[in-house]
Order: C-alpha cells, then structure tokens, then sequence
C-alpha cells in the first residue's frame, strides 16, 4: 500500500437497524443497552430451529407509510434504503457523489422470493416479472438515489458479512488517492425466508438468546438494517485505515487460529501507520456462533490484546451485509458520544476467550481510535479504523 | 486515477469453448453454438450452454466438487488468464480478486428456495445454501490460487464489468495489489430467464425474435502496471445510471465525448434489445466498425460485458488497432472502455476513473 494520500473523512450517516430508524433513538438504545429481538412475523419460520429475529420495529405497513411510497412496488429492502439515505443527506442536499458504493448480500430477496411463488404457482409470469427488477441488488439504490436526486454510478459489492466494510473501505481508497472527492458508502440488507432458512439449515442460529463471546453462546439472531455514510476529506470522524484478507480455508467456517480476520485487523493498522495500542475499542464481528467469536477471540488476542471489545449483535442481530456499515455507525457515536455499547446476554466468561470485554452495559468512556471487524462467509475479513478528526 | 493499466492475461469460457483465438474467429464468422431449452411455469426459452466437456480441469479442483456451474466457468475462465499472463506463483499468491456477476448462483439459490417450499423453512439443504452467497466463486478462485489477498465480488447489471475493472485498476493504482485478476461469470437459469424475458433482452420461445438468446459462461482479464507488450486499458468508465433509453445514449455519449475516441472497432452490447439505438447513436462514428458479439455468444450480462473486453483485448494485440467497448446493462448502467495495442496511434486521454 502506497502511504499518503489525502485524509479521508465522514461528514454524516444514517442508520435504521431494530433498534429505530434514526442515529438520535439508536444512540439511546446503544447507551441503555436495549435489544428488539421478537419472533418472526414476516414469513413463516416452520421447522426452524431458530424463531426469533430482530426486525425492524412496526408492522410492514407501518415502515412502507414512512416512507411515502408503494410498498407493492418497493421492497423492504428499497424503503430501509431510502429512510437512511434520507437521513445521512438531510442536512448536505448539495452532496453529490462522484460514486455510490454499496454492500448487501441479498437485494431485494423479499421480491425475489415472492416473484419465485407466483410464478411456480401458475400465476401470470409477465406480472409476476415485475417483481424481478426489485429484487436485484442494485435496484433499492438506484430507486431511492432517483428519488433524492442523485445519478452516480452505484457499485454493489456482495461479499457475504464483509460488505459493508468493504463498501466503506472502497470508498476510503478512492477519497485517499485522489480518485474520487465525495463518495456514499454503506450497505443494506433485510430479512428474508431464504436467507433465514440457510441460516437454519447451517446450524449457525440460535433458538436462545444471541450471546457472543459467552462460554454458553449457541449460535446468531439474524437482524435488519441500513447504513449510509457521507465520505470525503472533511468531517468529525476520520476514516483512518482499512485492511482486508481473504481465509480460503472454507467457504462457511473461519480458520481456527484467526489468521484471515488478524491479517484484515493489521492491515488496517498498517494502512493508517497505527501502533495496536492505539486501538481503544473494537467493535468485534462477534456473531455468537461459537466458531466465529473464538476464532475472532485469538485474532483480537493476536493484535490488539489491550482493546475493549463488544459486540452488538445480541441488540441488532446479524445484519449480513449491512453488518459492517451499521457497526462502523456505532463506532462512529461512541467516538462523539464516549461511551462503548454492550455485549448483551452475557453470562459466564469463556476461559478461551481473554478480552477486555464489555458487558451487558455500556461503558462511558472517551475513545479516539476504534476498529470495526466484519467477516464472511468465503473467507472474507474486513477491518477498518476510524478516530476522532 | 492515473498511470499505465496492460492486459497481461486473459481467458475465457464460452458455449464455444475455451479458447480466445478460436472463438473470436467464431464471432468474426457469425456462428453461433447449438442451443438448448429451459423451462419454467410452462414457457420456455432458448439458451447457450457451456459444454462440461471444457471443464475437466476445473472438475478436477476438489473444493469445487460440490459447487455450481457458476463457480466452475469462472474459476476456468481465471486459470486461462493466468496462465496466458505467466504469472509465478509467487505471483498468483499475491493476486487481488475482483469478481463480477448479475445473477449469482441463481441455478443453487432457485434449487434451495423450491426445496423450503416442498419440505419446509426448517428443511433447507446445508450443501446448496453457502454455493448461493454472491462471492462463492470469488472465495474458490481464492483458494486455487491460494491468495490471502482481497477477494471481492460485486453485483450488477453487464456494466457491473467495467465497475469490476474500475475497482481493480484503484487496486493496482493505490500499490494495494500488482496484479489484480478481474472474472465475470453468468449462469443460465429458467428463472432468471422468466425475469429477464419480460425487458425483451432475451429472445422468447423462438430464435429469431428480438431479444439474444440467453446464455452462460466467464470472462476474465489479469491486469498489471508492469510496463508490457500486451494490450493497454486506456480508460474504462464504469457504468452511470440510466432510466429510459434516452438517459442511457445521453450517459455513454458523455463519456465518450470526454475521452475523445478514435476506435477503429466498437464491441457493441445492445443489438437486437430496445436499447440499440440508443448506444448506436452514442457510438456510431464513421470510421468505426461494429462487432456484435451477443449474436455468437448470446446474452450472458456481466460474463458478456466482460467478453467484450476480452475481445476486444484479442482484437487490439491481432490487429493493433484501438478497439472500444461499450456496455449499456439493462437496469442502470452505461460505460465504456478503451483497449489498444503499444503500436496504435491515439489521441484519446488516458486513465481509469469514477470522476465524471
């Protein structure tokens, strides 16, 4: 990596998850350490283990009205797009991006999967078709950039659970050389049957409670959500460093020893030329499924000993590709509001798991510097850092 | 972004096979492969088909032993530009991965949703799921080569190609990667078909109509900064949103206004689809020739984007001439790139950039 560059910055965000729809309400959540983990009502979980998500909160209905449009016509996953979109522009309307850089691991799925239906039950396939466009992952972008006034070119990247990371970390590399002056960065995912389904099937939900890094942890809550960041050279948080590395050791399973999410950590740090005990906090990756948080454990143990670590799956659920995005918004408050949210749910230590770990409240504190971990299914690992500008 | 981008490398895997002389010649002739028939809800569509025949080695790979077709061409179309690049492999160990693709797994992804539907939500099979994730293919290429580098897969509409180079070149230009190998690969499915149909971007049940014939398969170009013999990437302008064919001719006449192109030959990527007029009128120049790719190969989204290139790549080394190559996808992208050999003259500006 060529050092140098020019500094690159965020100079707003939005962000919807369960636990609200805007920064304001999730920074409240985040301090008192709230979750809004419920049973899924939006398809049917039959013969699932696992029977719980943390969904958006209201009815279906209740999130189309928010937005203003027809939700025959826009997926879950167009609306949530829009609304945080929405809120990272509200006070810059003059943002324009020379891109838009977005990760997502499964679009518009929810049309997809009612087009797949329709059509399979002898239902009119030119009008079951309609669907289709929605459900590709670039079309809730470019619906909700259309209706904020906004023609960039849009990338998605679909890197399973590093996407959004990654998505932030493209953008870091096009402000930093020079290519690009203002990019928006995030990443979107809602909950679906499929998706849900392959999550059931792979053992990796849990019909209990999400309890990362606990002795006890059995598995992920799978979530919602959205998050969009506003980057340029200028802002109050600094977007320092970001690294990636891929495991090829299996396509769903992490290598024990951590090498692929420790080299992805210290490549971030070597891109901001930033020692490991400058890191105060990190946002762990944190999925509860015991192969990725001990894994995580010894990466975190082998590079940055010293860090509070948390995770806020057990509020928010696994947001898939919106991971990555979502976190680095938290990272982002607790840089300007000091403090660090918690790992809800936690009961007993694991003795193979030697973190400053912080839990079941959050802990107020001023950080300048704190990394966000997201990893993936294909061996994708993804760190970035951010600090106080 | 600025500097020197070369196709060191490229490959490809086609339902005419494998190998870029041969193929291209194909093309030049107008052939066009045997088709088959999918089928869905009672309508069908014809459609190209990669032969399994060209894949033995790919077979081979053991971690592909349960993976779908998909993950097979572009792994196939990844090792033939590898090796046509002679990368070490020192070299392939450091390689950065850009894969493109519109649909996925789509054939992995139809098979575990139709399964929930006959057994259940708590009945999906735990060997298709993880084979539907979009960078399947991305983490196998990976894991041949055995890079711990980034492996990154980006979805879209056929202009995602150019969006996939674009990225590599920031790579190759920011010292993150030397070489970056860039694949795009489609797979046929009734589904996607069923969809796709309905844009009239495929033909419907009988050749002949409007609308190319769908089909599947990968394209893959290694690129470096090395200085080389092989044919240069001039520029590449990923692809700008469109939402009528109007916006879309305007943005690929923007684009090719800024560069100021002399080509000698256009890869065209809308023939016989509502949104030919619109890039004919964008591109036409009167001494320029248009090759239409999508008669031979059919329509294959990112993986004919990208076929293009590696066309145009053949073109640019055989006959040193400037060839460009112009994508208007289907869903909101318009781009264009520009390949040429060391020994064409140019006059065009040079670089790989996102800024308007």
């Amino acid at each position: 990596m060529k050092s140098g560059g020019f500094p690159v910055a965020i100079s707003g965000f939005g962000c919807a998850c369960s636990l609200g729809f805007h920064v304001s309400g999730i920074t409240d959540s985040l301090r008192s350490g709230s979750a809004h983990v419920v049973p899924v009502d939006l398809f049917s979980v039959e013969g699932c283990q696992a029977r719980t998500a943390a969904q958006f909160p209201g009815s279906p209905d209740d999130f189309a009205a928010a937005v203003h449009v027809p939700a025959k016509r826009w997926s879950r996953a167009a609306q949530s797009v829009l609304i945080v979109l929405a809120e990272a522009l509200k006070d810059r309307r003059d943002f324009q991006p020379d891109v838009v850089i977005v990760g997502t691991t499964s679009g518009g799925m929810d049309f997809g999967e009612s087009f797949y239906r329709r059509a399979s039950e002898g239902g009119n396939l030119d009008s079951a078709s309609r669907r289709v466009r929605s459900y590709l992952p670039q079309t809730p972008v470019l619906d909700a950039l259309r209706v904020l006034g906004i023609r960039s070119p849009v990338r998605v990247v679909s890197n399973a659970c590093a996407s959004g990371t990654n998505a932030l970390g493209m953008a870091w590399h096009l402000v930093q050389s020079g290519q690009a002056n203002r990019v928006i960065a995030g990443g979107y995912d809602t909950l679906s049957q499929l998706v849900y389904a392959g999550f059931d099937c792979l053992k990796a939900s849990t019909p209990e409670l999400c309890r990362p890094f606990d002795a006890g942890r059995s598995g992920l809550v799978l979530g919602e959500g959205a998050a969009f960041f506003l980057v340029e050279r200028e802002g109050p948080i600094k977007i320092a460093g970001y690294g990636s590395a891929t495991d090829t050791h299996h396509l769903t399973q992490p290598h024990p020893s951590g090498s692929g999410p420790a080299m992805a950590m210290r490549r971030a740090l070597d891109a901001a030329n930033c020692e490991p005990d400058a890191v105060d906090y990190i946002n762990a990756h944190g999925t509860g499924t015991p192969q990725n948080d001990a894994c995580e454990a010894a990466a975190i143990l082998s590079v940055c000993p010293e860090a509070a670590v948390s995770s806020t799956k057990a509020m928010t659920g696994h947001t898939l590709g919106a991971a990555g995005a979502i976190e680095a918004a938290f990272c982002a408050i607790s840089l300007q509001q000091g403090f660090l949210p918690p790992t809800l749910n936690f009961r007993s230590p694991d003795p193979g798991v030697c973190l400053d770990l912080v839990v079941n409240s959050s802990r107020e504190t001023a950080c300048r510097k704190v990394l966000s971990n997201s990893f993936g299914f294909g061996g994708a690992n993804a760190s970035i850092l951010l600090e106080s500008a | 972004m600025s500097g020197n981008f070369y196709i060191l490398g490229t490959g490809w895997v086609t339902p005419f096979g494998r190998s870029v002389p041969d193929v291209c010649d194909k093309i030049s002739h107008g052939e066009t492969p045997p088709h088959e028939t999918l089928e869905f809800a009672g309508n069908t569509w014809p459609c190209y088909r990669v032969d399994s025949s060209s894949l033995r080695d790919t077979n081979a790979f053991a971690r592909l032993r349960r993976s779908g077709s998909i993950s097979h061409f572009a792994l196939g179309a990844a090792i033939d530009a590898v090796k046509s690049a002679g990368l070490t492999a020192e070299e392939q160990s450091r390689l950065a991965i850009l894969f493109a693709t519109s649909d996925g797994g789509v054939i992995y992804t139809r098979r575990f949703f139709a399964e929930l539907g006959v057994r259940g939500p708590g009945a999906g099979s735990p060997l298709l799921f993880p084979e539907t994730v979009y960078n399947a293919a991305a983490s196998h290429i990976a894991a041949y080569f055995k890079t711990d580098c980034e492996a990154t897969a980006m979805v879209g509409d056929a202009a995602v190609a150019l969006s996939a180079i674009s990225a590599g070149c920031e790579l190759l230009s920011s010292g993150s990667a030397k070489h970056v190998l860039i694949v795009a690969a489609n797979e046929c499915d009734a589904i996607s078909a069923a969809g796709y149909s309905r844009w009239k971007f495929l033909s419907p049940s009988s050749i002949g109509q409007s609308g190319n014939i769908f089909s599947e398969g990968a394209a893959a170009l290694l690129l470096g900064q090395s200085p080389s013999q092989k044919p240069s990437l001039e520029w590449c302008q990923e692809g700008r949103p469109h939402f009528s064919q109007k916006e879309a001719a305007a943005s690929l006449k923007r684009i090719l206004i800024n560069h100021k192109i002399p080509p000698s030959v256009i890869f065209s990527s809308c023939q016989r689809t509502p949104l030919q007029a619109a890039e004919e009128d964008a591109t036409s120049h009167p001494d320029s020739r248009t090759i239409d790719l999508k008669n031979s190969l059919g329509e294959g989204l990112a993986f004919t984007a990208m076929a293009q290139m590696v066309a145009a790549a053949h073109h640019a080394e055989s006959y040193k001439e400037c060839a460009l190559v112009s994508v208007i996808g289907f869903a909101g992208g318009a781009g264009a790139a520009l390949v040429k050999s060391e020994s064409a003259f140019l006059g065009a500006s040079r670089g790989v950039t996102v800024l308007p």
